[in-house]
């Protein structure tokens, strides 16, 4: 390559004629020489001639707008490239994975559809050889509700597994919190319910992306207190881990909820295992984010203890998968012209979820079903 | 002009002379006028909706059918208000006779026995227009404008078995001039093919070996002109249903080397929800029977509509055939079934209001436009007919809007969409399908009639006064009783009771505004929808978008989009073919695309 008359680079340029190329359009790769500075170099050049910079996705854009992948692939792929580390790009090819099962669920949703339109439009022919598609809807239904429900598929993939810090207050979870992510993050004070609002703070360990969670702690509260409070409780239930924190040298107290582990925080507080009260959780780890001990073993803990992050769908697919859910559940008790139109909404969602276009079904499909007709 | 006195034919004349106009209406054989060809009944899903709309247009379809009626059901009576569907199975020879007498009674129509051999034009090239007819004694007819309802006749072929005819119906002559002639005007024709059942003899069949289906009481007549307490006027008659069995299977997979179905002497495409026996053994060889209706024909005739039965074998394996079946041991042919081909003009040839681009003035109804059924025939021809007017009178056309009926869902899918099989009106393909009930029809329709001039005043003003009390009583009640009668288990009954939201209302009234509220909230997610879809109007179709990538895109839809290459989603909802869904799928993936792109920022790929 050469700028004007000054020779640049000896580069290597691979053809990709169209169709057969990752865009499906026809692309030139350009493979230069070493540092940082020649490939600009060659990047300025290439601007020179008239070519501009893509935009971010923009290659995958043309791939799906050529054909080359559909958009449920395109999304799985894009979660795959921005995978930080090697559990969150498995459960990013998991997802990838996922789209067979998605295409099939919305294949089940227009058939079902399809016995619900045929039975409404062929009352006469269709009389002697009834579709149960009632059952059909019904199925899918437990299945969308299994689904939903798998932990494999809990907590939003770009957030990977959410631990969330929970006890009363003043009990030392901002501490034990900054300490954990290694930073000042929360604000800390003594008096007691400082922390009102939950801090998310992103975490890699071992190679796992995790968001830890503060939260405000959990006593009878008003005001915006007791707001606060009614926000960490919602947090718990969308957590994948939950940490019981309390105050080594208060009163032993209850977590509300169910919680994976428990932390006797301040331990610097009890230095000697025989001052912490008989009754007291033997199972729970001791912690002190001043002097540091059990740090370690709860980063250890917390990696131990994560769900294995399978298949994690998009905010996306799980608000149509929901809304899928939703609609078949609204079906029983309804006249049929209603419970048509409900599998309709479902069959939409689900449709739209495996990338395809949604809702309509088109008349001729009855018959590739049903024997309708005089 | 009307040419042909079909179902189609008789409306637009009927419609026409309605408005004021003088029509000069050609048919073979005047007698013959609006016989049904095949099934003797009016009604099914879809299409019962669509003949009250049109009775609230003033058509005479649904009092014809009253007039007649044999046997009345309501289909879907399990299935919800929106799903309800009369069915009135009528006297074949009653039905022609009340509909001949509607055109009879018609001063401005005059009914000409003749056949039309070449339609007559006006000017040259874009700005040529129809002028009138000519018939084969070499008489003309000029007219400013001119409906064509050439049904199954248009380049008519009869198949028996091996034996082929010439002819759209037996007994009637086939029209070969007008093919000819509209080719020459560049028009593309199709070849679609119906069939009809053997007709029995009455007297041979063994009823005691049939389920019997007697007609059903306390349901309303069609026309919201007919008075309940005169209907029905004639005596009820049942029907009786038996089936097929392995045995007429095997006679007729037997035969069918004699089908002209599979000597490939038949081309044209059949409607797939009326197969002839033949293609119903052949597609579902797992199935141990088919169901049989056998339907009277009439009061004054031992004849028998076997539904179910259609068939174009030998006449000899026909009687073989229907001889296995219980309860016709014994049965005597009428006359055998029979498959006719027959001329029609391909989609997007006509506008939406039914006139033919290629020569102004030329409007076309039925099954020319791909259509089968009586009801879609009369619904064209009353649209044809009001347009034909129009034009004459220098008036913009009339369109029925798809979101407000069946009419409407019927003209657009067939200018706008092209369909491989004679078309049929259907829930599934109406949108709106919980809107557009039979309880409401002309509650929507009125309006429209009265604005046209197809209905007096008189006889919309008790529809009218209806419309408003259910309003009026809809905006009174309040969130809480709304949802108590959207309760999906509740009963008209309950509401009316004491204390209860409708009580003291009259029954009929009562339970109009019963069902209104039970739809209220899905009209108003529709009409949500397609705002959002308005809204969409103006989104950009990049220029790399290949339209036939895109997933879920019927075929048409795909060629009319590539063709056309629009540039924005609203000039694509403009082209024929592509349909409403193919816009919101169009959208769905222009804006998913967008997503994928603020998805994937900050990713290199």
């Amino acid at each position: 390559m050469q700028d004007d008359d000054q020779p640049l680079d000896d580069v290597l340029v691979a053809v990709f004629p169209a169709p057969h190329s990752y865009t499906g359009e026809n692309v030139v790769e350009i493979h230069c020489h070493g540092g940082l500075a020649l490939a600009s170099a060659v990047q300025e050049l290439a601007l020179k001639a008239g070519a501009r910079l893509a935009r971010a996705g923009e290659f995958t854009e043309r791939a799906v707008r050529n054909g080359k992948m559909d958009l449920l692939e395109a999304e799985a792929l894009s979660a795959i490239l921005a995978a930080d580390g090697p559990d969150e790009l498995e459960s990013a090819r998991a997802s990838r994975r996922l789209a067979p099962l998605l295409r099939s669920l919305s294949g089940r949703a227009r058939d079902a559809l399809a016995g619900a339109m045929g039975a409404l439009d062929y009352p006469l022919e269709v009389g002697d050889q009834p579709v149960d598609w009632r059952a059909e809807a019904a199925a899918l239904a437990t299945e969308l509700e299994r689904l939903l429900a798998s932990p494999a598929l809990e907590g939003a993939f770009r957030e990977g597994v959410v631990v969330a810090l929970l006890g009363p207050p003043n009990a030392g979870k901002s501490s034990l919190f900054n300490a954990l992510v290694g930073e000042e993050r929360a604000l800390i004070d003594a008096e007691p319910g400082t922390t009102r609002d939950a801090q998310p703070c992103a975490l890699l360990l071992g190679g796992r992306r995790f968001t830890i969670v503060d939260t405000a702690g959990i006593r009878a509260a008003h005001g915006i207190e007791a707001r606060a409070v009614a926000r960490s409780l919602e947090i718990s239930r969308t957590a994948n881990l939950l940490i019981w924190v309390e105050d080594i040298s208060a009163p032993p107290s209850e977590p509300p909820v169910s919680v994976e582990l428990r932390v006797l925080a301040k331990s610097d507080l009890a230095p000697h295992a025989s001052r912490v009260a008989a009754g007291w959780s033997s199972s729970a780890l001791r912690v002190s984010a001043l002097s540091g001990e059990g740090i370690s073993e709860l980063r250890q803990a917390l990696q131990a203890r994560a769900p294995n992050a399978m298949a994690v769908l998009s905010a996306r697919q799980k608000r149509l998968l929901e809304e899928a859910a939703r609609s078949l559940s609204r079906m029983s008790d309804t006249a049929d012209d209603l419970a048509a139109e409900h599998l309709a909404r479902a069959q939409q969602a689900l449709a739209s979820l495996a990338g395809m276009d949604g809702g309509v079904i088109d008349a001729s499909e009855i018959y590739s079903r049903l024997c309708v007709g005089k | 002009m009307v040419v042909g006195l079909g179902h189609a034919g008789a409306e637009a004349a009927l419609a026409a002379s309605r408005l004021g106009s003088r029509v000069a209406a050609v048919t073979q054989e005047p007698s013959r006028a609006c016989l049904m060809s095949c099934n003797p009944a009016i009604g099914a899903p879809g299409k019962s909706q669509l003949v009250r709309e049109i009775d609230a247009l003033g058509a005479g379809m649904a009092e014809a059918a009253d007039e007649s009626a044999l046997q009345i059901r309501l289909l879907n009576r399990s299935k919800g208000p929106a799903g309800w569907a009369t069915r009135l199975q009528v006297d074949r020879l009653a039905y022609a006779r009340a509909m001949q007498r509607r055109l009879a009674a018609a001063a401005s129509i005059e009914v000409i026995r003749g056949d039309v051999s070449r339609l007559r034009t006006a000017g040259a090239g874009a700005s040529s227009r129809v002028a009138g007819v000519e018939l084969e004694d070499g008489s003309a007819i000029e007219a400013g404008a001119v409906v064509l309802t050439t049904g199954t006749f248009l380049s008519a072929r009869m198949h028996v078995g091996r034996a082929q005819s010439v002819g759209g119906r037996a007994g009637d002559r086939s029209s070969e001039g007008l093919s000819v002639q509209l080719r020459e005007l560049g028009v593309q024709t199709g070849r679609f093919k119906t069939g009809t059942p053997p007709r029995l003899d009455g007297s041979s069949i063994d009823w005691s070996r049939c389920e019997e289906q007697p007609s059903e009481a306390g349901v309303g007549p069609l026309s919201m002109r007919t008075e309940a307490r005169a209907f029905p006027r004639l005596p009820q008659r049942s029907t009786y249903v038996t089936r097929t069995n392995p045995a007429t299977h095997a006679v007729v997979m037997a035969a069918l080397g004699a089908s002209p179905l599979t000597t490939g002497a038949i081309t044209g495409r059949g409607p797939r929800y009326c197969p002839s026996l033949e293609q119903k053994v052949l597609s579902y060889p797992e199935k141990p029977g088919h169901v049989v209706y056998l339907e009277p024909d009439g009061l004054g005739t031992e004849q028998v509509y076997p539904a179910g039965l259609s068939t174009s074998l030998p006449a000899d394996a026909q009687l073989k055939f229907l001889r296995t079946i219980s309860g016709l041991e014994h049965v005597e042919l009428v006359q055998p079934g029979y498959a006719v081909e027959y001329d029609y003009l391909k989609a997007g040839q006509l506008s939406v209001w039914l006139e033919l681009k290629a020569l102004a003035g030329l409007f076309c109804a039925g099954q020319i436009n791909g259509s089968s059924g009586y009801e879609e025939a009369a619904g064209q021809g009353l649209v044809a007919g009001v347009n034909a007017v129009r034009l004459t009178r220098g008036a913009a056309a009339w369109v029925p809007a798809p979101e407000e009926s069946y009419l409407g869902v019927l003209c657009h899918d067939l200018t706008r969409r092209s369909f491989e099989e004679p078309y049929r009106v259907l829930p599934t393909r109406a949108e709106h399908r919980l809107t557009l009930r039979e309880d409401n029809a002309s509650l929507r329709m009125v309006p429209h009639g009265l604005a046209l001039g197809l209905i007096d005043e008189h006889a919309a003003r008790p529809v009218l006064r209806l419309g408003s009390q259910i309003e009026e009583r809809l905006a009174r009640l309040s969130a809480a009783e709304m949802r108590w009668l959207q309760h999906p288990l509740r009963r008209v009954e309950e509401a009316c009771g004491p204390s209860a939201p409708l009580q003291g209302l009259e029954a009929a009234l009562a339970q109009a505004i019963f069902v209104a509220a039970r739809y209220a909230p899905y009209e108003e997610q529709r009409r949500v929808a397609r705002e959002r879809l308005l809204a969409a109007a103006d989104l950009e179709i990049p220029e790399q978008i290949d339209p036939r990538r895109i997933p879920g895109l019927s075929s048409e839809a795909r060629d009319a989009l590539e063709r056309a290459r629009p540039k924005r989603i609203r000039e694509a909802a403009a082209l024929p073919g592509v349909s409403p869904e193919a816009i919101s799928i169009l959208a769905v993936y222009l804006r998913r695309l967008e997503q994928l792109r603020v998805v994937s920022r900050g990713t290199t790929d």
